[in-house]
Order: structure tokens, then C-alpha cells, then sequence
């Protein structure tokens, strides 16, 4: 049973005089599977989209032109997978989309910690410019600073390659603003032990800090993770040669083709969108199990 | 600092950032057509996957080269295009859609096209002057396309319409009849507002004599044919025959199979859309000719193929798109891909001489008038949809509307 | 220094005290000592940061900025030599335009609604996963978290079967009990709704995930002594669970208001900000003048107003939810 439930039961009897007790108990335990039915209901408006998207892929052009649509394809068909692994080199942009996401998550995990820490527990001259810098980098529009950005990876030769698609991106001011909000709830006495035992600043941010961070360094790898798979119009603008591109940057050259947006290419597209969504969900099934008690638990016992 | 100095600092400064390498100076002589080289060619959408299988056929009869074609997204390609242009990294062949190519010709990022090779006679009129801006040709037509009138055979006869509307009186007046007789929900899908509004509109000022920038290349827009020409597209609305809101990516197939939409006016690529995927449709829709006001005239869409100025590979390139563009390749792309083919000459055999179907594109074509080749075009065209939006949703006189859109269009033509 | 972040705090905060009250001459040394090594550390843990910036991130904002004082054009892209020094022109004509008036309305609109929904649902799904649900947690947080990693081409297909005033969804709803849904992308009064409904949907899931992983730093015995007290669930949620996540809710909060100041996506796929321009937001109106029309330098200025209306309203929130080290 819930935790909630055998929290208030030893203390009821203990306590008769108060009349609203015994009710909030009732409530206490009737509200569980209440809450599973709002959680449920919930589930299916959250993840219908995602659902329609996952049956799309298998459906036949008629199933996926039928009005009124229809949620369950009325024949199965792998048709739109085998077309799609047709026309695009699937196993090479999944490829290109890894190597990419994998070296944007570890430069961030760990350019983000650093500075990240540095702002929420050292106290130095220059951090108060240094995060408002930061701020200032979250908060400039994006979309402008593509053209002048390719000119300048241009310049540095970095067209078409992986460095060009990772380095932008190896320490963003969202994962740093992340890591710095979440250090705060270091404890300093933690720290400062350490200082007196004369522990290096660097051990005492690598073997203490980090390990005490663990949900927070998990929330960083799925939004960086995640960012850096869907990132589109970079890569985008960024590959000229095929071989380089990304997955979403190889399935756009289905969508809003006016020869394809209507009928059957939505399927491609479904199956293509299904395909890149997979790993992303699959890394987020993963690492959601380390949401865990960690800082307050370790740190403080 | 006087206004010239800080013009020069500031000119400097974005000078030395958007130049860091984009004067690479344009390849002079170049390499020669039959020594070994790569080409790299840029094409969109569709047209960008097949183009690689065509690719890899020319290969074959031109070993010292390789072909290397980079499909690219229509909806990004623009933006792909302007920083691929801005860093001099420009492919040696690239697809022009109409609405781009004035644009870059008037950059100065495309070669004019060798007229040795390329004539203007072999194609439609129309593709040719998409392909040309200001008194030059830069892109070589490589398909076309444009719009003819999609109607219900078998709700026509519930209707009581014997034959395809011939005229615009006709038009509306079959659209009532769809609506009242056979059921339909709507008696035309024309687009009430939003992006490229004016392509659907198109087909009733060019068919009343109206035009946008008219042949002296001054804006017209608020011309007496124009006016008379957006009042009728309006009424469509007013009456209830069309739908006052329609949202992006709406899939007019779908209504047309289901008969809420009995006529529309579409492109040559949905013949084999609704082939394939309604079946059950067969023999129960037709195409016709844009239906005549003053006369038929419907839009010309479509791209041409273009050479890079920087591009240290022309020769090889004018080859290539020489073939591309001939009879041979021509016929070849359209039975790849059933884009209409720009060269007349392509027309001469197969289904493209036969078909009565492909006989109404035919048609079309011959009088089809292009877009014009403007630097700001799709700035010019969105005043357009304005003026057609604000029409269509009652809250403007058609006139009202389009004296609006021609004092802001007179300002942008170049 | 930190007081009021984590439950350690005030202990922390103790502790800190102790070794200080040491002797004159080894306070002040220890004092030099960490201070100057904070320093350095500091300036050194920050580097790889400063570096990518200045290398990546520096010269476009730069170029975008002097850009935003020239009639930057199409034909500047092979030629910036020529584009036109206009002083301020650009940022006085911003605001007699009406078209980037209403944009910026209209994201006012987007934000004022659409941030408050986010964090607030973003925060009840965080608790009910993390405490209500225990079964099958897996599959919840992963369903609710769906929205955000699904292709936003599959998301605007569905919504717009949901929003279809014909057959869609909600209105054969409506319909079922006698209702006429209204035409909610069509209507220039439903569709900015519309739009914001969608986003809070694509977007609660990040907040989930964020106020998942900050209530782990909640100690279980603090929530387990406020229970013993005799605390309902709305005192728990007001008096531990939202001051002991005002970190995480503070991020939650300026992230949020930064993607919806930013918001393009949405009205881009779903209504190409129509009808009559009644979604159209900053950001598109930006993407359109600089990449359809190509008028960099007017896009760009409006870059720059949308950059300090952002900075305005997150120093601002930085300032009301007490940001402490600042």
C-alpha cells in the first residue's frame, strides 16, 4: 500500500478525541485509486498524439486517408518502414544523430556541472557577471543567429563536419542555469568538511558534488539528449553533404513536400518520426528510475 | 563620426563577418567538362531523391565524373540557400523554385545560362521567363507546372451539370448546383486566407486580364480586372460556397473523395495522389481547362536548373543540365517522377501526346502565365494575400483591398 | 551566501559559523586562503564556457547587432559592403508597425496564460507521480512525457483532428450533449487558446521531469514530520513541497517564459499565425521578415526588442521568486 496510508493508521487510535481524523483517513485511503483513474485519464490525453503517431506507421495509404480516420489499422503493414529504409540511408543518419547527441551530453554533463557548481558554491569575483552572462546567452533569439553562425563555421572549416554540429552546442546556458539551480541544495557544510580535510577543489566536485547530483545530472542528459536528437535547422543549414546529415534534417526532406504531405507520405513520415522518437523515449525510460532519493538522503547522514 | 565613417565602420565589420571566406572569386576558366571532377547538385524535395537515380545513370556515360545530389526539405530549402549563398558555398547545379530565382539572380550568385546549348524556343513560354530576371535567363526550365479545375463527374450529374464549367459564370453557377442538388457541403475549395493565398487565386485575376505586376514590370494590381476579379473570388465566400477558414496542411483530397468539396483547382502530381490512394474514386472525376473570364489563363509554377557564378565546374554543368533539360532527359524525368516536362519537344510522344488527360495540362500550359521574377516576390504576393484575406472574411470592399496591396507593392518592385 | 535553499540550510549555515570562531590569525588565513582559491577555481570552472561563447556564440549576437542598425537585405548577403548605416530607424519603425505590435500582444497573450498553466499542471503531475502513483510509474512518466519528444509534424496532425470543428473530436463531443463546438483554429477568439492549450500541453512534461528530479531533494522525514503534525495535503504542498522546490520551480518558471517568448513551432504549423494575423507571435513575425522577405536588419531589431523584453521579465521573476545569489 501507499506510504501515505501507513503513515496515518498507527496514529489514529492514538488520537481519538479528533473527529476529523478518522474521516481524513477514509479519504487518505479512498483517494488512491481515485488518483490512478485521474492519472489514467490523464495518460491517454498526454499520450494520445504520440499513440496515433506510433499506429500511423503501420497503416496503409487507405487507413491513413480514411474519413473519418481511424485509430487501429484495419490491416497491418510494414510497407511504410521498408519504403522509408528505401529512399534514405536510415542506418547512417542514425548513426550521425548518435555520435552527435552522445558528445553534446557528455561535453554538457560535464562543462555544465563545472560552471554550474562554480556559480552556486564558489564564491568568486566575476560570478555574478558570469551568470548574468549566462542568462544573457539563454535568453538571445536563436533563429537570427544561424546565418552569421555559418558563415563564421564556414570560415573555421567546420562545414560537414561533426565538430561543426557539436561544438555550438558542448556547454549551453540551459544546462548550466540547470545544474546551478539544482547545486544550491548542496549542503556547504559538506563542503567545507572537505576543505578542512584538505581535499582538492577538484576532488571535492568530482567525488562529492557529482555523485550528489545524480537526478539533476539525469534531468541535464534527457533534455540535452533530447535537444540535441530533434535539433533541426542547425544541422540543417550546417550539412550540405548527405552523409553528414541528421535524422530529422533526412526526414524533412519528406515533409511540406507538396507532393507528399498529402496521402501517402504521411505514413513515411510517420514511421521515420517514430523512429527517431524511439531512442529518445527508450534514454528517458532509462534514466527517469534515477530520479531517487539522492542529496537529502546522502547528504545529510 | 560623420554619417559616411560610420556607414563605412559598420559596412566593415559585417564586411569581415560575412566574408570570411565568401570571396573565393569566381573560378575563372574552370576545370574542363571531361576531366575528373565532382558535381554537386541540390534539388528538393522529390525531385531531390530521384534526381540522385538519374544521377547515377549519367554516371554511367560520363565516367570522369561523380554526381553527388543533395535532397533537400522545400519548406527549409530557402533558408538553405541564403546561407549557403552568403558563405559562397553555393552547389554547381542548384533547383530554382520560380518564387527564388529573381531573388538570387539579383545577388549575383548565378551563372546565365549558355545560350549554345539552351534555347528558348524548345520550351513553354512561361517556363522561360520563370528562369529569367531582369532581361537575362539564369535558370535553364527543367519542369513546369501549373493549375486546371479537378471536378465530380458523378455528383455533376446528381447536379444536373452536363459539361465542365467553361466560363467563370459557368463555374459558380455549378458550384450552386453542387451544393443545392447533389448534397455537397461546399461548391468550391478555393483558399480563404494565410500563406500563398494568391495561388489559388491566380486563376481568376489572370483569367479576367488582371495581373500583378503587369508587362511593363509596374505594379497592377489594383487594375479593373483585378477588382472585378477578386470580387468574384469573394463571393464564393459570401455566398456560402466556399469555406471562410481552412488550415494549413488542409489535404483537399480527402474532402474531394468524401464530395464536401465537389471542385478544386490543383497541381498535374495530384492525378496519381488520388489514383493511388482512392481507388473507389476511378472514373468519377475529371480535370478541365481553368474556366474562361476574359480568357483561360492559369498560373505557371515549376523549377529551373541553375549554375552557381562561383562554380569552378560550368562545363560539366552546362552539360549536365543541357541533358537534363533536353527531349531525352525530359521524357526520361517525366516518366520518373510525372513532373510536366518544360521542353515542348517532350511532349511530341507517349502518353504526354495522347492522354486526354495530359492534353487539358497541355493546354493550360501553352497560355499559363509565370510569376514574375522579382527579388521580393514573396514579400509582393504576401500583400496579396492580405488584401485576399481581408476580402474573403468581410472586412474589406475587394477595391478597398487591393488599392492597399498596390500602394505597399509599388514600393517593392524592382 | 545560500541560506534558504536546500533543508540543510539553516544547519549548514551553523556549521558555518564554527570553524570561524577560531583564533584571530587562522581565521583570517583560511579566509585568505579559500577565497583565493575560489578564485581561481571559479575563473577555471567557468572557462570551458566562456571559451565556447566567445568562440560560437560572440560574434553572431555581434554581427546580429550591427545588423539591426543597417537595411541589411538579400542582396547584402554577397555584398554586406553595401548595406545602408539607418541608425535607429529600424527600432522606430518597429513601433509603428502593426503587424509586430500585434505579434508582441499576442506573445504577451501566450505567456501571461500559457507559463502560470504550464508550471502549475507541470508541478500536479510531478507530485501525483512521484507520490500518488506507485504502480506501472514507469509507464506514467513516460506517457506524460510523450508530448515533448513526439515530432511536432505527428503533434499538429493529431491536433488539428482534435480541433476540427466538422469532425473533430471536441466537437463531435459537444455535439453528443447538444453543444456546437466553435471553429477553434478558424476563429480569431479561439484560436490564440487553442494554440496555448497545445503548448501547455507539449511543455508540462519538462516541467514533470524537472519538479520529479527537485523533489527528490525533499527528505522524506521532513514530509514525514509534517504529516505526524497533522498537515493535509495543501499545507504539505504550500509549507514544504513548493519553498523546498523554489529552486527547481524558479528554473521551471524562466525556462518556460523564455520558450514561450519564443514561441514559433505552434503558430507556425498550425495556424501560419491566422486568421487574420490572431496568432501571430514575435518570433514569427521575425522568421518571416528575416527569412521570407529577407529584411535582416528589421528582423534582427526585432531580435534585439524581443532579447530585452525577455531580460526584463526574467530579471524580473529572478527578483520575485528571490533568487539568492545574486
Amino acid at each position: 500500500m501507499t506510504a501515505e496510508t501507513a503513515e496515518t493508521s498507527p496514529k489514529a487510535p492514538a488520537d481519538p478525541v479528533h473527529p476529523a481524523r478518522p474521516a481524513r483517513r477514509r479519504t487518505g485511503r479512498g483517494r488512491t485509486p481515485l488518483l490512478y483513474v485521474i492519472a489514467s485519464v490523464a495518460l491517454l490525453v498526454m499520450a494520445a498524439p504520440f499513440l496515433w503517431m506510433a499506429l500511423s506507421a503501420f497503416k496503409t495509404k487507405q487507413d491513413l486517408t480514411a474519413n473519418p480516420p481511424v485509430w487501429i489499422p484495419s490491416r497491418w503493414t510494414l510497407d511504410n518502414f521498408t519504403s522509408l529504409l528505401d529512399q534514405l540511408d536510415m542506418p547512417q543518419y542514425f548513426l550521425n544523430s548518435l555520435i552527435v547527441a552522445v558528445l553534446v551530453t557528455v561535453s554538457n554533463l560535464l562543462f555544465c556541472s563545472m560552471l554550474g557548481y562554480a556559480l552556486a558554491k564558489l564564491d568568486f569575483t566575476g560570478r555574478s557577471k558570469v551568470f548574468a552572462l549566462v542568462l544573457a546567452a539563454l535568453m538571445v533569439p536563436g533563429n537570427l543567429m544561424i546565418l552569421p553562425l555559418y558563415v563564421l563555421m564556414n570560415g573555421l572549416g567546420l562545414i560537414d563536419t561533426y565538430a561543426g554540429l557539436v561544438l555550438p552546442f558542448a556547454a549551453g546556458a540551459f544546462g548550466v542555469f540547470l545544474m546551478r539551480q539544482f547545486m544550491q541544495s548542496v549542503p556547504d557544510e559538506l563542503l567545507e568538511a572537505a576543505r578542512l580535510d584538505g581535499a582538492g577543489e577538484w576532488y571535492i566536485f568530482w567525488r562529492i558534488v557529482i555523485p550528489l547530483v545524480k537526478p539533476a545530472l539525469a534531468t541535464l542528459t534527457i533534455f540535452t539528449f533530447l535537444g540535441s536528437w530533434n535539433n533541426f535547422i542547425w544541422p540543417l543549414i550546417a550539412t550540405n553533404d548527405p552523409d553528414k546529415y541528421t535524422l530529422p534534417v533526412a526526414l524533412a526532406t519528406f515533409a511540406n513536400d507538396p507532393n507528399r504531405t498529402v496521402g501517402g507520405g504521411n505514413g513515411m513520415l510517420m514511421a521515420g518520426s517514430l523512429l527517431v522518437v524511439l531512442p529518445v523515449l527508450a534514454v528517458f525510460a532509462v534514466l527517469q528510475r534515477h530520479f531517487t532519493q539522492g542529496i537529502a538522503t546522502a547528504g545529510l547522514k | 563620426m560623420n554619417r559616411a565613417t560610420a556607414t563605412g565602420s559598420i559596412a566593415l565589420t559585417l564586411a569581415s563577418a560575412l566574408t570570411l571566406t565568401a570571396c573565393g572569386g569566381s573560378g575563372g576558366a574552370g576545370v574542363a567538362a571531361d576531366a575528373k571532377q565532382t558535381l554537386t547538385v541540390w534539388a528538393m524535395g522529390t525531385e531531390g531523391e530521384k534526381l540522385g537515380d538519374v544521377a547515377e545513370e549519367y554516371e554511367k556515360t560520363h565516367s570522369n565524373l561523380t554526381v553527388k545530389v543533395t535532397p533537400i526539405g522545400w519548406d527549409v530549402a530557402h533558408q538553405k540557400l541564403v546561407a549557403a549563398a552568403a558563405a559562397g558555398k553555393l552547389p554547381d547545379v542548384v533547383q530554382m523554385g520560380g518564387s527564388y530565382l529573381g531573388e538570387f539572380a539579383d545577388m549575383g550568385v548565378l551563372e546565365p545560362v549558355d545560350s549554345k546549348t539552351i534555347h528558348e524556343t524548345d520550351y513553354f513560354p512561361a517556363a522561360w521567363q520563370q528562369g529569367s530576371y531582369d532581361g537575362k535567363t539564369y535558370g535553364a526550365p527543367w519542369y513546369v507546372d501549373t493549375r486546371v479545375l479537378f471536378y465530380r463527374t458523378d455528383l455533376a450529374k446528381k447536379a444536373g451539370i452536363e459539361k465542365a464549367p467553361a466560363t467563370m459564370a459557368d463555374l459558380q453557377s455549378a458550384a450552386e448546383a453542387y451544393q443545392k442538388k447533389a448534397g455537397s457541403k461546399w461548391g468550391l475549395s478555393i483558399q480563404p486566407g494565410g500563406l500563398d493565398t494568391v495561388q489559388s487565386f491566380y486563376q481568376f485575376l489572370y483569367s479576367a486580364g488582371g495581373a500583378i505586376i503587369d508587362d511593363d514590370g509596374k505594379a497592377a494590381v489594383n487594375s479593373a480586372a483585378a477588382v472585378k476579379a477578386l470580387e468574384n473570388y469573394g463571393s464564393y465566400f459570401d455566398k456560402g460556397l466556399s469555406e471562410k477558414s481552412v488550415r494549413p496542411g488542409y489535404d483537399v483530397t480527402k474532402d474531394f473523395n468524401t464530395g464536401a468539396v465537389p471542385m478544386f483547382f490543383g497541381g498535374p502530381w495530384l492525378t496519381n495522389l488520388i489514383d493511388e490512394n482512392y481507388p473507389d474514386l476511378k472514373d468519377k472525376w475529371a480535370v478541365a481547362p481553368v474556366p474562361a473570364d476574359a480568357a483561360s489563363v492559369s498560373m505557371a509554377g515549376g523549377s529551373s536548373l541553375a549554375i552557381s557564378a562561383d562554380s569552378d565546374h560550368k562545363a560539366a554543368a552546362k552539360e549536365l543540365v543541357a541533358y537534363l533539360t533536353g527531349e531525352k532527359g525530359q521524357t526520361d524525368w517525366f516518366e520518373r517522377t510525372n513532373d510536366l516536362p518544360a521542353n515542348t519537344a517532350a511532349w511530341t510522344s507517349g502518353d504526354l501526346a495522347d492522354d486526354p488527360t495530359m492534353q487539358v495540362w497541355r493546354q493550360q500550359m501553352d497560355t499559363a502565365r509565370a510569376t514574375p521574377s522579382q527579388p521580393k516576390l514573396t514579400e509582393i504576393t504576401s500583400k496579396v494575400d492580405t488584401a485576399i484575406e481581408s476580402v474573403t472574411q468581410g472586412k474589406s470592399s475587394a477595391k478597398e483591398a487591393l488599392d492597399k496591396a498596390q500602394s505597399e507593392i509599388e514600393g517593392l518592385v524592382q | 551566501m545560500s541560506l534558504t535553499t536546500g533543508p540543510a540550510a539553516p544547519q549548514a549555515a551553523a556549521v558555518d559559523k564554527s570553524p570561524h570562531g577560531g583564533g584571530k590569525a587562522g581565521r583570517k588565513r583560511r579566509a585568505n586562503r579559500s577565497l583565493s582559491k575560489h578564485n581561481l577555481t571559479g575563473w577555471l570552472f567557468s572557462t570551458p564556457f566562456l571559451v565556447l561563447f566567445g568562440v560560437f556564440m560572440l560574434f553572431p549576437i555581434v554581427a546580429t547587432l550591427l545588423m539591426s542598425f543597417t537595411d541589411f537585405g538579400a542582396r547584402n548577403v554577397t555584398r554586406p559592403l553595401e548595406a545602408e548605416f539607418v541608425g535607429l530607424d529600424n527600432y522606430t519603425r518597429l513601433f509603428q508597425d502593426d503587424k509586430f505590435l500585434k505579434a508582441l500582444f499576442n506573445t504577451g497573450y501566450f505567456v501571461v496564460v500559457g507559463v502560470p498553466a504550464t508550471i502549475v499542471l507541470g508541478l500536479l503531475a510531478a507530485i501525483l507521480l512521484n507520490n500518488g502513483i506507485h504502480r506501472a510509474r514507469t509507464l506514467f512518466r513516460v506517457g506524460f512525457y510523450a508530448p515533448v519528444v513526439t515530432t511536432i509534424v505527428a503533434v499538429a496532425v493529431v491536433w488539428r483532428f482534435v480541433l476540427d470543428p466538422s469532425d473533430g473530436l471536441i466537437a463531435s463531443l459537444a455535439s453528443e450533449v447538444g453543444l456546437t463546438a466553435p471553429d477553434f483554429l478558424g476563429s480569431e477568439t479561439w484560436a490564440m487558446p487553442s494554440l496555448i492549450a497545445m503548448a501547455v500541453w507539449r511543455n508540462l512534461g519538462t516541467v514533470m521531469v524537472l519538479c520529479i528530479a527537485g523533489l527528490q531533494a525533499i527528505p522524506t522525514d521532513v514530509r514525514e514530520a509534517a504529516r505526524l503534525d497533522g498537515a493535509g495535503a495543501w499545507q504539505e504542498l504550500r509549507g514544504i513541497t513548493i519553498p523546498l522546490l523554489r529552486p527547481t520551480l524558479l528554473y521551471a518558471t524562466v525556462i518556460t517564459t523564455i520558450g514561450y517568448l519564443n514561441v514559433f513551432e505552434e503558430p507556425f504549423v498550425m495556424t501560419q499565425g491566422g486568421p487574420s494575423d490572431s496568432t501571430l507571435t514575435v518570433s514569427l513575425d521575425m522568421y518571416r521578415e528575416g527569412f521570407n522577405f529577407f529584411h535582416m536588419g528589421y528582423a534582427s531589431a526585432m531580435a534585439y526588442v524581443l532579447f530585452v523584453v525577455i531580460m526584463g521579465i526574467t530579471v524580473l521573476q529572478l527578483r520575485l521568486l528571490k533568487d539568492n545569489t545574486r
